[in-house]
C-alpha cells in the first residue's frame, strides 16, 4: 500500500534550478554520518529549522529542483528530521532518479509555488494524483510513473527488487 | 509513426516498438561503474547481504573501472580499489585499471558502437552518445542491473538540435554547448533525450562531439545521441568492436522541439560560478586575473584539446605564478602526446603534464586556495569542485585556458590565433 503523505510545508525552495547540495553546504557534501549531517542541515537557511520541523512534514520546490551534481547527504539529513516528501514544479532527472530509489516521494505539481505558503497542510491523493492544500484546494500532479509508485510502496530499491523483480 | 534515435534503440532493445512515455524493463548492452566510496562497495554489500545475490547473470555485459583515487587518495580511499578488484574477480567482471578515465577507455577499447544502450551510475557517460549510443547515468538504479540484468525506464521524449555552418577559428564545442544552455535554459531539455544532427555536425571532429555529449546533464538531458557518419567510422576503425550499422531517425519522428544552431554564429563563452547554468560572454570577463588552468577530465583531455592549447602555447611560456595542469583522459592519449611531441611542447611552455585520472576534476589533486580563480575544462564549476569552496571556477575552452595561461588573465583566444 502506498504511504499516507500528509504534512505541513516545512520549507519552500522557490528558486529555479535549485542545487540541493546547498541544504548542507557544498563544503559538507562528503559527510556520511547522519549526526554530522544534522549539525549543518538547513542551518544556513534557518538556525532552528530542526526544532520547528516535525515528522511527516514535506518540502516544496520550484522548477528543475535538484539541478547540478546532487549528493545524497542533504536528503539523508532531511529524512532524519522527518521530511516525508517533496512537491515541486518539476525535478531535475538525475536528482529524481537518485532519491526515488531511496523511497522518497518526489511529486511534480505544476503551479504549486503559486498556491502554497509555508506551514500549509498538503495531502497527496495517490488515486487521483492530486495534491490537496489545507483540505480545500486541489492541484493536479504530473503523471506519477508506475516505477515511482512501486519504489515508494516498497520503501526503497532493495525491497522493490525483492517484491517486484526477483519474485517472478 | 516515425521514431527518434532513442525510440529506435529502446525498441530494438525490447524487441517491440516503444515510443516516448512508454515504461518497460530494458536490458542494457553494457553496464559500467567505477570505484567510489558508496557505489561498487555498497552494491556488493547490498547484493550479497540484502538480496542474497553472489553472481550476475551476464558478467560479459559489465565493465568496471578504477579511475578515481588514482593516483591520488589516502590509504582509506585506496582500500576501495581493493574492494573493487575483489568484487570484479568474484563476479567475473572485466576491470580496467591504470588505463585512464572509464568513459574514454570504454570507447578506446571498442565497447561502444552505434545503437547500443549503455548505463553507468555517472551521468557523464552520455559522452558515448557521440558514437551513436544511448548512454544514461542511472545513479543507484545500477543495483537493479546488477541484480536483474535489467533496468526499469520510461522512454524519454526527444528534442532535436540541428547544426548548420562551421565554427569560427578559436571557437569550440564547449562554446557551442554552453551557448545552447544559454538559449534553451538549464532546464531546456529536462528529462529529454537530446538528438543532434544536421550538416553542421559533420564539421565537428570526434573530440568536439564528446564534449557536447558529456555536458548533457547541465541542460537537463537524460541522454544525448548524435547521428553517426564517416568520422565515427574512422574513430572505430581498428578497434575490436562489434558489427554495427549507422542509424538515423525517421523523417516523421516526433520531437518536443527542433532547434537550429548556426555554428558560424557561436562566440567564445565562459561558464561563470556558481553553476553550469551560468553561461556568460567571454568578452564581459576579459582582464579578470586567473591563477590556475586545468585541461583534462572526461569532457576534455583529448588530443584535440591539447592541440588547441598548443596552437597558442607553443614557443611561449605561461605567465609567472600561473599553474597549468594538463591531464590526458587516458593512458592511450598520454602515450600519443608523449610520442607525437605534444607533451614536450606543453612542458616547455611551463605546463605540468599529469597521469590520466578523474582526481583533478573533483578536487582530490590540484586543490585551489581561497580567492583563487581557475579556468577549467572540467565537467562543472560548482564551488568546492576543485577542493576549495572559496575559490572561483570558470569552465572554458582549451583555447581560452591557453590564452589565459600566457597573459595571466581572461583573454579572447582569437587574439593569438
Amino acid at each position: 500500500m502506498l504511504p499516507l503523505i500528509k504534512g505541513r510545508v516545512a520549507w519552500i525552495f522557490d528558486e529555479p534550478h535549485y542545487d540541493i547540495d546547498n541544504i548542507i553546504g557544498v563544503q559538507n557534501i562528503k559527510l556520511k554520518d547522519v549526526s554530522d549531517i544534522l549539525k549543518v542541515c538547513m542551518k544556513s537557511y534557518e538556525e532552528d529549522f530542526a526544532e520547528k520541523v516535525q515528522d511527516g512534514d514535506v518540502l516544496v520546490g520550484g522548477e528543475n529542483f535538484g539541478y547540478g551534481h546532487p549528493h545524497y547527504g542533504a536528503f539523508k539529513g532531511l529524512r532524519a528530521m522527518g521530511i516525508k516528501a517533496v512537491f515541486a514544479e518539476n525535478f531535475s532527472p538525475g536528482f529524481y532518479r537518485g532519491e526515488i530509489v531511496n523511497g522518497l516521494p518526489l511529486i511534480e505539481v505544476p503551479g504549486i509555488l503559486k498556491h502554497v505558503g509555508r506551514w500549509d497542510m498538503l495531502e497527496l491523493d495517490w488515486n487521483t494524483e492530486t495534491v490537496i492544500i489545507n483540505g480545500e484546494e486541489h492541484l493536479k500532479c504530473s503523471p506519477i510513473p508506475q516505477k515511482t509508485k512501486d519504489l515508494i510502496e516498497s520503501g526503497g530499491q532493495i525491497q522493490y527488487i525483492r517484491d517486484k523483480r526477483m519474485s517472478t | 509513426m516515425g521514431q527518434t534515435l532513442v525510440e529506435k534503440i529502446f525498441s530494438k532493445n525490447l524487441g517491440k516498438q516503444v515510443m516516448a512515455g512508454d515504461e518497460a524493463l530494458f536490458e542494457p548492452d553494457l553496464a559500467c561503474a567505477y570505484d567510489y566510496p558508496g557505489y561498487i562497495d555498497s552494491y556488493e554489500k547490498q547484493l550479497k547481504e540484502e538480496l542474497n545475490i553472489f553472481q550476475v547473470k551476464k558478467p560479459e555485459k559489465f565493465v568496471l573501472f578504477i579511475d578515481h583515487f588514482n593516483p591520488g587518495g589516502t590509504s582509506d580511499f585506496r582500500s576501495v580499489h581493493v574492494k573493487t578488484r575483489n568484487f570484479a574477480r568474484e563476479f567475473g567482471i572485466r576491470l580496467y585499471e591504470d588505463k585512464g578515465i572509464g568513459h574514454q577507455v570504454l570507447m578506446e577499447e571498442g565497447y561502444v558502437v552505434p545503437g547500443m544502450f549503455v548505463v553507468h551510475f555517472d551521468g557523464h557517460v552520455t559522452t558515448l552518445g557521440a558514437l551513436g549510443a544511448c548512454a544514461m547515468g542511472i545513479r543507484s538504479s545500477m543495483i537493479e542491473v546488477f541484480a536483474t540484468q535489467q533496468v526499469s525506464m520510461v522512454v524519454p521524449a526527444t528534442i532535436r538540435i540541428e547544426f548548420t555552418g562551421k565554427l569560427q577559428k578559436g571557437v569550440t564545442a564547449r562554446d557551442v554547448f554552453h551557448t545552447i544552455v544559454r538559449r534553451l535554459g538549464p532546464a531546456g531539455c529536462r528529462s529529454l533525450a537530446i538528438e543532434y544532427g544536421g550538416e553542421g555536425l559533420h564539421s565537428l571532429n570526434m573530440d568536439s562531439r564528446f564534449v557536447i555529449c558529456n555536458q548533457t546533464m547541465f541542460m537537463g538531458g537524460v541522454t544525448a545521441i548524435m547521428e553517426t557518419d564517416e568520422i565515427v567510422d574512422e574513430f572505430l576503425k581498428g578497434r575490436p568492436h562489434e558489427h554495427y550499422t549507422h542509424i538515423y531517425p525517421d523523417k516523421d519522428a516526433v520531437y518536443t522541439n527542433v532547434v537550429k544552431v548556426d555554428l558560424d554564429q557561436v562566440e567564445p563563452v565562459l561558464v561563470a560560478p556558481p553553476s553550469s547554468a551560468n553561461t556568460v560572454n567571454l568578452s564581459d570577463y576579459e582582464g579578470l586575473k586567473v591563477d590556475v588552468g586545468y585541461i583534462g577530465s572526461c569532457a576534455s583531455g583529448r588530443i584535440s584539446d591539447f592541440s588547441m592549447a598548443l596552437e597558442i602555447l607553443e614557443g611561449k611560456r605561461i605567465a609567472e605564478g600561473f599553474r597549468l595542469e594538463a591531464v590526458p583522459a587516458s593512458v592511450q592519449i598520454q602515450k600519443e602526446i608523449a610520442e607525437n611531441g605534444m607533451m614536450g611542447k606543453l612542458i616547455d611552455a611551463g605546463a605540468c603534464v599529469y597521469y590520466p585520472s578523474c582526481d583533478f576534476c573533483y578536487g582530490l589533486i590540484g586543490q585551489m586556495t581561497p580567492g583563487e580563480v581557475a579556468l577549467s575544462t572540467g565537467t562543472l564549476n560548482i564551488p568546492g569542485r576543485m577542493g576549495c569552496t572559496a575559490a572561483d571556477i570558470y569552465t572554458a575552452s582549451p583555447y581560452t585556458i591557453a590564452a589565459a595561461a600566457v597573459t595571466g588573465r581572461i583573454t579572447d583566444p582569437r587574439k593569438f590565433l
